[in-house]
């Protein structure tokens, strides 16, 4: 009797393997239709980034042509747009229905998955018939060029620039990164953001770089070109951030809020990125016969010449030195804009590499070491 | 009392097994590791950088592996330079890098008088230091050098604490031209990268 008792404890009774099996099925139900729904999103993804790039070039076009431009195809958007789509893997792209009012562009899902993903589309105002619950709340955000992305998606551009299906790439922060959905529009300017633009427009110093006039002068390229400016999250770990759109969309991180004059240095700092952007944009798509700020071809680069539209170390390094000289200039008697935060001593440890204390810019060659120590392992492209 | 007593010893024993088994794994894995990191320094190979641009008039030796040389001209200003991409630091995202400049040499100028100028220039980083001042010979040309350290701050992490930077500047001109060769990298690392910023140093040598 004993033997036998012990054999049955080895094993699993019936009652025991059932709900084992129970519990199972039960988990799996509650988490396969979850992948699924996730899949299915991150697909989605690539429409919606697709279409919001699309939306802003006609957008840009509507504004010198007077009207959208309509295309068949992949390739007719290219040659209409400037918009350079590739390695689309779950969607083909047409813009129909465009007139001199509104346009209808177009995401069908490739054949094979006709049965699955659903076709929408996306008109001046934003998303039509967006399949997800969440849609209605994308609608104002999306669009915008250039950049990488954290996702499978694929980075978009416009004006020359590609869209990458798939394969998602490590996220750079800073410049122009693929919008998020919630991006806000602009709606005028806050009270604060306005107070932040007024510190910088008190900078009057002549600035170096070409385009860059004073800090009074990019205070008014924002203002008078509705460039949405907010604080909000700029992306982890980041001090502002500037989103490709059309006029430019630039967050500043909420940290930034306990120093105005810290956060006029960051807002310079992007706003160089928006105003060689915008130049490059209506250069580029038109072109126009010249850059309208003045930004020689050949400091702007690779991303001018729509290899690469990630940025480039000489992009960053001209946005930190505009930046610097401002803070600079910001740093003189009777200014303070140190903080018990620290947080002026940070943006001076950052603007010291770039500008000496008098404001004028320290030897380029030197100062692009710290961008690459810091920007090296993202792989930009020199110019 | 006796069972109470043997029933507290037991989980003890067996926390202490595991405390052990956890404390001897993890002393062999970092022996090994470190083994593994000295075997490696130890198997470097270096190639010899080859450069494209003719103004890059030098060559040397860079480890195979874990360096990328990547060249570079001035847009609107007059120079060239390669630099070495070498390894990224995970904690800060800063990357170490060896840059080798060449610049036209104003006239009247020697390389003790741009090595101060340069260091001038950077007397405003934060918390900046010159270590140390040395001469030695680079490329068969007399050259000086410094080695100093500032802070920083990490650019992609607002709140992180500043980290110090340490690094190494060798000045040298030949033929109208001044040479700049420079090391920077975390302080904490430096010692790690010297062998193979000597090694880029001893093999730098002038095209003929």
């Amino acid at each position: 009797m004993k033997r036998k008792n012990r054999r049955l404890k080895k094993g699993f009774t019936l009652v025991e393997l059932l709900i084992a099996a129970a519990i199972i099925t039960f988990v799996a139900f509650l988490i396969i239709p979850r992948m699924v729904g996730q899949v299915k999103k991150a697909k989605e993804t690539e429409a919606v980034r697709t279409l919001g790039a699309i939306r802003s070039a006609e957008h840009v076009i509507h504004g010198v042509l007077g009207k959208f431009l309509a295309a068949a195809d992949e390739t007719a958007i290219k040659s209409a747009l400037g918009l350079l789509i590739e390695g689309n893997k779950f969607y083909n792209y047409k813009i129909i229905n465009a007139s001199e009012e509104d346009f209808l562009a177009l995401a069908t899902p490739i054949e094979s998955l006709n049965n699955w993903l659903q076709e929408f589309g996306i008109n001046k105002d934003g998303f039509v018939n967006y399949p997800s619950s969440d849609g209605g709340g994308r609608s104002s955000g999306s669009g915008g060029n250039g950049g990488k992305n954290d996702s499978g998606g694929g980075g978009i551009g416009f004006g020359g620039g590609t869209i990458s299906g798939g394969g998602g790439r490590e996220m750079r922060p800073d410049f122009v990164l693929t919008p998020p959905p919630s991006l806000p529009s602009f709606d005028g300017y806050t009270d604060d953001i306005e107070q932040v633009l007024d510190i910088l427009a008190t900078s009057t110093a002549a600035l170096s770089i070409p385009g860059m006039v004073s800090g009074t002068h990019l205070a008014d390229f924002i203002r008078s070109n509705n460039v949405a400016v907010s604080f909000g999250d700029a992306g982890a770990g980041n001090w502002g951030v500037c989103y490709g759109t059309v006029p430019s969309t630039i967050v500043l991180s909420t940290e930034l809020q306990s120093n105005q004059y810290a956060a006029a240095y960051v807002l310079a700092h992007e706003t160089k990125h928006a105003v060689w952007q915008d130049d490059w944009s209506k250069h580029k798509l038109f072109p126009y016969p010249s850059l309208q700020y003045g930004v020689p071809n050949d400091l702007l680069g690779n991303e001018r010449s729509g290899d690469s539209l990630n940025g480039t170390i000489d992009d960053e390094y001209t946005a930190f030195a505009t930046a610097a000289q401002i803070w600079m200039d910001l740093k003189k008697p009777p200014n303070q804009v140190f903080d018990a935060s620290g947080l002026g001593d940070r943006v001076d440890g950052q603007a010291s590499p770039f500008a000496n204390d008098d404001g004028t810019l320290k030897d380029s060659a030197a100062a692009k070491v710290k961008v690459r120590e810091w920007y090296a392992q993202y792989n930009l492209p020199e110019y | 009392m006796s069972m109470q007593k043997k029933n507290w010893k037991k989980p003890f024993l067996i926390f202490g097994v595991i405390i052990v088994t956890i404390t001897v794994g993890a002393c062999t894995f970092y022996f090994l590791e470190a083994q593994k990191i000295s075997q490696s320094q130890i198997m470097l190979k270096y190639v010899q950088f080859k450069a494209e641009n003719s103004s890059l008039n030098f060559t040397f030796e860079y480890p195979e592996t874990g360096w990328t040389p990547v060249e570079v001209s001035g847009g609107t200003e007059k120079y060239d330079l390669v630099y070495l991409r070498g390894p990224v630091h995970t904690e800060n995202g800063f990357t170490t890098l060896i840059h080798a400049t060449v610049r036209p040499l104003e006239s009247g100028k020697t390389a003790p008088d741009l090595l101060e100028a340069y260091l001038k220039m950077d007397s405003n980083l934060p918390k900046f230091k010159v270590l140390h001042k040395g001469a030695r010979e680079v490329g068969g040309e007399k050259a000086v050098s410094a080695l100093y350290e500032y802070e920083s701050f990490p650019l992609f992490s607002e709140k992180a604490p500043p980290v110090m930077l340490k690094g190494i500047r060798v000045y040298l001109t030949s033929k109208g031209r001044l040479y700049e060769l420079m090391l920077e990298t975390i302080g904490s690392q430096y010692d790690n990268y010297t062998p193979v910023f000597e090694h880029v140093l001893k093999t730098f040598q002038f095209k003929k």
